[in-house]
């Protein structure tokens, strides 16, 4: 018998939960709204509202609908559906193909380009849309005239040249040549000379690997041979596939430098290409040794990168050519300064063998050497251009 | 390979772009090489308006780019009518999103549904409880 109002008790109070779980969390939110009205007082007094028992919610809560209007369970429902669900991520502008954040940082990739008004990118991205329709639908229409089975990049260009309002294109489409009937025969050339470039610049390193004198200058040669053609190709034309032979070739020479030097490189090219003939077969020391040791005369001239690759093979001698890691590296060697190169190479010219360098005392020997192996006239004139 | 060494300007997404070709011309086949012209077309279109909207704005003495800059950069810049309509037809979404977003902001009490009033009467009465 005693049992009995215990089990009661219980089953009533587990009846709070059963019956209106639905309503329970309404009324949370309803209480947090409260809670958020409050002031410092009385949220100071209401503060912890999930500590407080729900029993003394359920009176109150059951008097709410009868105080306040009948409406609000309807209008609370949506409400609480929507702040459950929001972490769903929802997609602004999903009509727009392109985000507009990134029209608006394509935008402010010009510097000059400052704030703008939150439509203006969304604007911009639709607008740029249909320009794509319009090119796209040009470009179609030369593919068609052409009988060609594929949009190539010479039809954009085509397209281009019909619609006056293209014309700004101009600057990208410069270097896609239009072949006049005979296919895309304007790759056909570069792609030899890409293809035939490596096996030069390697016989010249085996000659290199073979004589006693490891020079970095031969080395760097080599790199401005190879080079030649990928300044070609990426001037005449950009989306030609390079020789992954000939990238593996520039990337273990020098690593990072290579495409972003070698404009000056084909700048410079010319100078040192007729400084050093370097396709003279006998790979001999005097004849190079002279302009490489010439202090601030000649290497100066040479890009950084070069000097950094011939720093580089000097150094990596001792790994055995061991492939570098793609990308920048991180921690490099400081830059050496000039001397620094020319002592490590009068070295190696001399000895044949690489010592680890120690600008300190070799300086002066390096100086001797210099007067030895140079007279000291031709180093005036050449100062001069520095 | 060749592109990263041209530029390193920001590109657009090419999905969104491959998105729009298949919509415009989904019976010709294109060259992936087209696709990245296209696409450096495309970057190109949206920075040659952006440099024509920059200068329109600071004409009209703005350090703020607005619609109507677009507007007139489109018409100056040759291009026909209806690429200015296609940049208005976006305005109308705009104004309902920017809405939203101030409705957005300051909508924590009117989410509940119920006037401040009663909130405050409903959370007296809570307190007399207590």
């Amino acid at each position: 018998m005693s049992l009995l109002p215990e089990a009661t008790y219980s089953h009533q109070s587990e009846a709070t939960p059963l019956l209106e779980p639905q309503h329970q969390p309404l009324f949370q939110h309803q209480f947090d709204a409260v809670v958020q009205s409050a002031t410092m007082q009385q949220s100071y007094m209401m503060a912890p509202p999930s500590a407080l028992p729900s029993t003394i919610f359920h009176p109150s809560h059951s008097s709410i609908p009868s105080t306040s209007s009948p409406i609000t369970p309807s209008l609370l429902s949506p409400s609480s559906l929507i702040t459950s669900a929001g972490p769903l991520k929802r997609r602004r502008f999903s009509g727009a193909k392109i985000q507009p954040t990134r029209i608006k940082k394509v935008m402010q990739s010009d510097e000059d380009i400052g704030r703008m008004v939150a439509s203006v990118p969304v604007a911009v991205g639709r607008a740029m849309e249909h320009f794509a329709e319009k090119f796209l639908l040009a470009a179609a229409q030369v593919v068609s005239n052409t009988g060609a089975r594929t949009l190539a990049p010479h039809h954009l260009k085509l397209a281009m040249l019909a619609n006056p309002h293209f014309a700004f294109l101009e600057p990208i489409l410069r270097e896609v040549g239009v072949p006049s009937r005979a296919g895309e025969a304007y790759q056909y050339p570069q792609q030899a000379t890409v293809s035939q470039q490596p096996l030069q610049s390697v016989k010249i390193d085996d000659m290199c690997g073979i004589g006693s004198v490891s020079n970095p200058l031969l080395d760097s040669t080599s790199i401005m041979q190879s080079a030649i053609p990928s300044i070609m190709s990426t001037q005449l034309n950009p989306y030609a596939v390079h020789n992954p032979y000939f990238m593996h070739q520039l990337r273990q020479d020098e690593p990072y430098d290579s495409l972003t030097t070698m404009g000056q490189m084909g700048q410079l090219m010319a100078g040192v290409g007729t400084q050093i003939p370097y396709q003279s077969s006998p790979l001999t020391s005097p004849i190079v040794v002279p302009t490489l040791t010439s202090p601030s005369g000649t290497i100066p001239s040479i890009p950084r990168s070069v000097r950094r690759s011939s720093s580089v093979v000097s150094n990596g001698e001792g790994e055995g050519g061991a492939k570098r890691p793609r990308g920048r590296p991180r921690k490099n060697k400081k830059e050496k300064c000039v001397e620094d190169d020319l002592v490590v190479d009068s070295d190696m010219a001399d000895n044949g063998v690489l010592k680890p360098p120690s600008p300190g005392d070799i300086k002066t020997e390096c100086n001797e050497a210099d007067r030895l192996l140079m007279p000291p006239p031709p180093l005036l004139p050449m100062k001069q251009p520095h | 390979m060749a592109d990263n060494a041209a530029e390193d300007e920001v590109g657009l997404p090419q999905k969104g772009l491959n998105m729009i070709i298949k919509d415009v011309i989904p019976e010709i086949r294109i060259a992936n090489e087209s696709r990245e012209l296209f696409n450096l077309c495309c970057a190109e279109f949206v920075r040659h308006v952006a440099k024509e909207a920059q200068n329109i704005s600071s004409t009209d003495q703005r350090k703020t780019i607005y619609h109507e800059h677009v507007k007139k950069a489109l018409s100056n810049l040759n291009f026909p009518a209806d690429y200015g309509e296609a940049a208005d037809s976006v305005l109308g979404e705009c104004k309902v999103q920017a809405e939203k977003k101030l409705r957005r902001k300051n909508s924590r009490l009117d989410k509940c549904g119920i006037p401040e009033e009663e909130l405050y009467e409903m959370q007296q009465a809570l307190i007399e409880k207590m």
